[in-house]
């Protein structure tokens, strides 16, 4: 029996929109190009924003977890939340690359479209309830990326894009792996049905244990945690800045989101469940310890945020696991402020280090006491990073932590105690390098003399970023009460 | 706004001025502060004024809804902006307004980044301050760890050559204390709940509060109140009531689960207890006191060491005594048993220490350990005591450190065995030393004497009265009190008796001046209350005793 496609239609319009100036996006820079380099860039921000428009438009039409396309895609309300943050991922690194003098040279409407490209992907994959999908929109998220990494036309960027391809491209193949084994025991692509998990249960266990590792693998590597972050720190050292801030969110957003999704479904199955919680919170406390445990020896700030990178992830994927309405808050929450503390750390570093190619923590030296404003916006960012008062940084892992101990609470499961322990406990140990670049700027006596000259536009793109910080300490029962209202708990 | 909240957020609009003064105004920057602290006493002198000394419990309270969290199927969570004065933290508060006061007279030549030094100082001013008035655990912890951002940057910033290390010391281990109270904070949040706002929910109305809260009570007990209609607490006062706990989770009273061998309630007092004795500090999480103080500079010193402490051991006390009053009992032996290693522990340091700051830094520990002391055997007396000693060894230690700057901002060296026969060329500096050093070592007429005696008393009686440590402990102490003798006395003799002489011989004899004014007018009030609350300790027994009793009451009646 075929449903008409086309009474789907107005579920997807954003991505279709999204395709479009993907589209659109090269054929104005054919025609416009030549004469004005700026024609091509406003139309890509403002391609994003309509598309944005038109997703939080997607709100006034959906029920609760609805199919569509065939029950290839399903959307609901907290979808479309997350797909309002990712959104706001891609502005932001357009608006970026267009105020900041040294991403200058990615200002042009090849890098534009990927970023467009990878928008589209990551809303697939967030909307995914079939493999294919999936695949579809991880591997559009994942080559745009790829060919991304490379926009710093340099040894290193083209380094980075080849490791993160390979790593990339082996990755989404133990993915597929496990997929086929999943489809060969659940009987199905869809695994959004009460029939898939149930019958994948009875898969024996050995295989069932490999093939979900080798699934999850995957999406392990598209958010760095454990035991596929490695490609993190090369590929965020020779990336270009902007880019780096892109890939430490928007695709490790989609990926955790897609996780949420994944455990929401097998958790209605007992086997599956515990043998996700293992799987889950071991792979949290290892990417909290070895996140955090690396980041302390590094002298470089973006592979010591690629580090951090590491482990805030750890802190997302702990949210998802007590898995009831008041822990989806809380990572809805946490992944909004994830954006804003890494966004801003990113952002901060390319105005801090100014010209040089090297992101050496040194070079820091005196700047906090000859740019006071910028200095004290990095320290609210360093300080929500570790989750102190009073920042939202705190408020994230107040919700988060509270969640958690409610859960071991209830369920007496001690390895969700111990990550408890470990998520808290890591706060310290997070403390230290996140004071280094703080160290540097402040305590640290002038070494080069030459001074960084801050735009305007530059230091407002900057408040933007941080004001949530502080208030979403100050009132952050607001911001809660708004994130349960669009996501409907 | 209240006059609390005003004492709190008064130094914000002085930062606020600072902040848009032009830098060639930099001289009024400590003008400003200065008239802020000011301010500061004064507000706190006016809430003496409108204390009632013989109710014990929270007054002048200041209470709105600050935060609200729905936590969907747990129910919610209520936050309270809430402040309030007992006997328990009048005095300390009016302490912190005065050193303040003080330590801003001390910065008077502070001329590298005055902005920024001041606004930290006034930032601090506000957390110090509200750490002591809140009495929501959130709000607490909020000011308790957020005074340690302030303090990094003023060590790390304009301290000693070793400054950053001290600083991250610092900053590493109060925020390891920090966190276990977080852990504790955590655990608190979602056991206990409010009565009347979880009657409101359920939409219960009752003739009187104090029935509806019987009512709501009751229900909760006999588990009859839907998970949702629950409005978790972090208010100290609700969470100290046993009745208020959730049957089934974790910390209420008579939960069972053993985890590691002990039940959840001793887990969350020991965080507690190690939260804040890193802050004391008391033996073993002691170490970063020393090189704070040696890297701080005066002013800094003088706040981290009569101020800064007193946040931990005022904090063991409203917040692990008063929540877990079973645990304390006990744990009281442990507590004890810390604070008698701390007293003699830090006095044998003290003794073989040669820089002056140093020692007076481990003697700061070992008289923070009669405050743990005194806190363990949990008397009337011993409780009043330790509240007593907070606030005199508030004012000495002070002093003490003052003093060490006096010799410090003219040689640039504090080593004991630099100098000889001070006295001879410094008269006035030397009787006020000799003063604060026998104040500090418990000489009869002098606050430390009060403190450390009500403290012994209570400590002795411990044992008959509520038998929850033995008479050991005091006896231990006792020792304590001798040795701090010894280094205070042998100081005296090496550094200010006998024949003037110097290491650098000419060279600094010129500069070695007595007391300038400056130094003078920070110095003789804070000798002059050493001896005025050796004489009259009631001045601050009143205030501080009926609370006190009170809480020795509820420990033991639970």
């Amino acid at each position: 029996m075929l449903e008409n496609p086309f009474q789907n239609i107005a579920l997807i319009i954003p991505e279709i929109f999204l395709f479009g100036i993907f589209i659109g996006n090269v054929l104005v820079d054919l025609i416009f190009g030549k004469i004005n380099k700026t024609i091509p860039l406003a139309f890509g921000i403002i391609g994003i924003i309509t598309a944005i428009v038109l997703v939080i438009n997607q709100y006034h039409l959906t029920l609760p977890l609805q199919p569509f396309f065939y029950k290839m895609l399903y959307i609901n309300r907290s979808y479309i939340f997350i797909k309002i943050i990712l959104g706001l991922v891609s502005l932001f690194t357009l608006v970026w690359i267009n105020i900041s003098k040294r991403s200058i040279k990615l200002a042009i409407p090849e890098v534009q479209g990927f970023i467009i490209a990878s928008y589209l992907g990551a809303c697939i994959m967030v909307e995914a309830s079939h493999f294919m999908s999936l695949i579809l929109g991880l591997e559009i998220v994942s080559i745009s990326s790829y060919i991304l990494a490379h926009f710093s036309f340099n040894k290193k960027g083209a380094e980075s894009s080849l490791k993160y391809f390979l790593f990339g491209a082996f990755s989404t193949g133990l993915m597929i792996y496990g997929i086929s084994f999943m489809y060969g025991f659940g009987g199905s692509f869809y695994f959004y049905e009460t029939d898939f998990a149930n019958k994948l249960a009875q898969a024996p266990a050995f295989f069932l244990v490999f093939s979900i590792t080798l699934f999850l693998g995957g999406l392990f590597f598209k958010v760095a945690l454990f035991p596929f972050h490695i490609w993190a720190p090369d590929v965020y050292e020779g990336a270009p800045t902007a880019i780096v801030a892109y890939f430490s969110v928007l695709p490790k957003i989609a990926g955790l989101a897609v996780l949420c999704n994944i455990y929401e479904v097998f958790v209605i199955n007992p086997v599956l469940q515990s043998i996700m919680i293992f799987v889950l919170s071991a792979v949290a406390i290892a990417s909290i310890l070895v996140g955090n445990l690396s980041a302390l020896w590094q002298n470089n700030f973006k592979r010591m945020m690629a580090y951090s990178s590491i482990a805030q992830a750890g802190f997302i994927l702990a949210a998802i696991l007590p898995h009831n309405s008041y822990s989806s808050t809380s990572f809805l929450f946490y992944l909004s402020i994830y954006f804003f503390m890494n966004f801003g750390a990113f952002f901060m570093g390319e105005l801090l280090f100014g010209k040089q190619d090297e992101f050496h923590l040194k070079q820091l030296s005196g700047l906090g006491r000859r740019q006071p404003l910028l200095g004290i916006m990095l320290l609210i960012i360093m300080v929500s990073l570790v989750g102190l008062p009073p920042t939202s940084g705190f408020s994230a892992k107040f919700l988060l932590f509270t969640s958690l101990y409610e859960f071991s609470q209830n369920t007496n499961n001690h390895l969700i105690l111990a990550l408890f322990l470990v998520a808290v406990v890591n706060t310290v140990i997070s403390l230290f390098f996140y004071l280094k670049p703080l160290y540097f700027l402040f305590l640290k006596p002038t070494e080069n003399q030459t001074l960084v000259i801050f735009e305007l536009k530059g230091k407002l793109f900057c408040i933007i970023i941080v004001l949530p910080l502080i208030i979403g300490f100050f009132s952050f029962d607001k911001f809660v009460h708004l994130i349960q209202q669009l996501n409907g708990f | 706004m209240d006059i609390l909240s005003l004492l709190v957020f008064a130094p914000l609009l002085a930062i606020f001025f600072i902040l848009i003064l032009p830098h060639n105004q930099s001289n009024f920057y400590k003008n400003i502060t200065l008239v802020s602290t000011s301010i500061q006493f004064l507000l706190s002198l006016i809430v003496i004024n409108r204390f009632d000394f013989s109710y014990p419990k929270i007054q002048l309270v200041e209470k709105f809804d600050w935060i609200t969290i729905n936590m969907q199927s747990l129910g919610y969570l209520s936050i309270d902006y809430y402040l309030g004065v007992d006997g328990l933290n009048l005095a300390l508060v009016v302490l912190s307004t005065f050193i303040f006061m003080i330590g801003v007279v001390a910065s008077w030549n502070v001329k590298e980044n005055a902005k920024a030094y001041f606004c930290l100082y006034l930032l601090l001013t506000a957390s110090v301050i509200g750490c002591f008035l809140a009495l929501d655990l959130f709000l607490f912890f909020l000011f308790f760890e957020f005074m340690l951002l302030p303090m990094y940057f003023l060590i790390g910033m304009w301290g000693g050559p070793r400054r950053e290390y001290a600083a991250i010391k610092f900053f590493l281990y109060t925020l390891a204390g920090s966190i276990f109270i977080l852990i504790a904070m955590i655990g608190l949040s979602i056991s206990a709940i409010e009565p009347l706002e979880t009657a409101e929910q359920m939409n219960l109305t009752g003739e009187t509060s104090a029935d509806l809260i019987a009512n709501v009570q009751n229900q909760l007990q006999l588990q009859k109140i839907p998970k949702k209609a629950l409005v978790h607490t972090l208010d100290i006062l609700q969470l100290s009531d046993k009745s208020n706990y959730i049957k089934g989770t974790w910390l209420s009273w008579d939960n069972e689960t053993v985890l590691w061998g002990l039940s959840a309630r001793a887990i969350v007092f020991l965080l507690l207890l190690i939260g804040f004795l890193v802050k004391v500090p008391s033996f073993p999480v002691h170490t970063w006191l020393p090189d704070a103080h040696v890297e701080a500079s005066t002013p800094i010193s003088v706040i981290l060491a009569s101020l800064l402490l007193k946040t931990g051991s005022y904090g063991l006390l409203r917040v692990a005594y008063t929540i877990l009053p079973d645990q304390a009992i006990e744990f009281g032996w442990l507590v004890a048993t810390l604070g008698v290693i701390s007293i003699i522990y830090a006095a044998y340091n003290a003794l073989a220490m040669n820089d002056l700051k140093k020692m007076i830094a481990y003697s700061s520990i070992s008289h923070m350990g009669f405050v743990v002391l005194g806190i363990a055997a949990a008397t009337a007396e011993s409780i009043s005591g330790a509240v007593f000693q907070m606030v005199s060894h508030g004012i000495i230690s002070a002093a003490l450190f003052l003093l060490v700057g006096v010799v410090y901002d003219r040689t640039h060296n504090r080593n004991i065995d630099s100098y000889r026969g001070l006295a001879s060329k410094m008269p006035i500096y030397t009787t006020l030393t000799v003063i604060t050093f026998f104040a500090s070592l418990g000489l009869p007429g002098f606050s430390g004497f009060i403190g450390e005696v009500l403290i012994l008393l209570g400590a002795f009686a411990a044992h008959s009265h509520n038998g929850i440590i033995s008479s050991w402990f005091a006896v231990g102490a006792t020792f304590g009190i001798l040795l701090s003798a010894a280094y205070y006395l042998w100081t005296l003799q090496r550094m200010f008796f006998g024949k003037f002489w110097v290491k650098n011989g000419s060279l600094w004899s010129k500069k070695l001046t007595d007391l300038t004014f400056q130094e003078r007018i920070i110095l003789f009030p804070l000798v002059f209350l050493m001896i005025l609350f050796g004489l009259f300790p009631h001045l601050i027994l009143n205030i501080v005793s009926p609370t006190c009793a009170l809480l020795a009451d509820f420990i033991i009646n639970r």
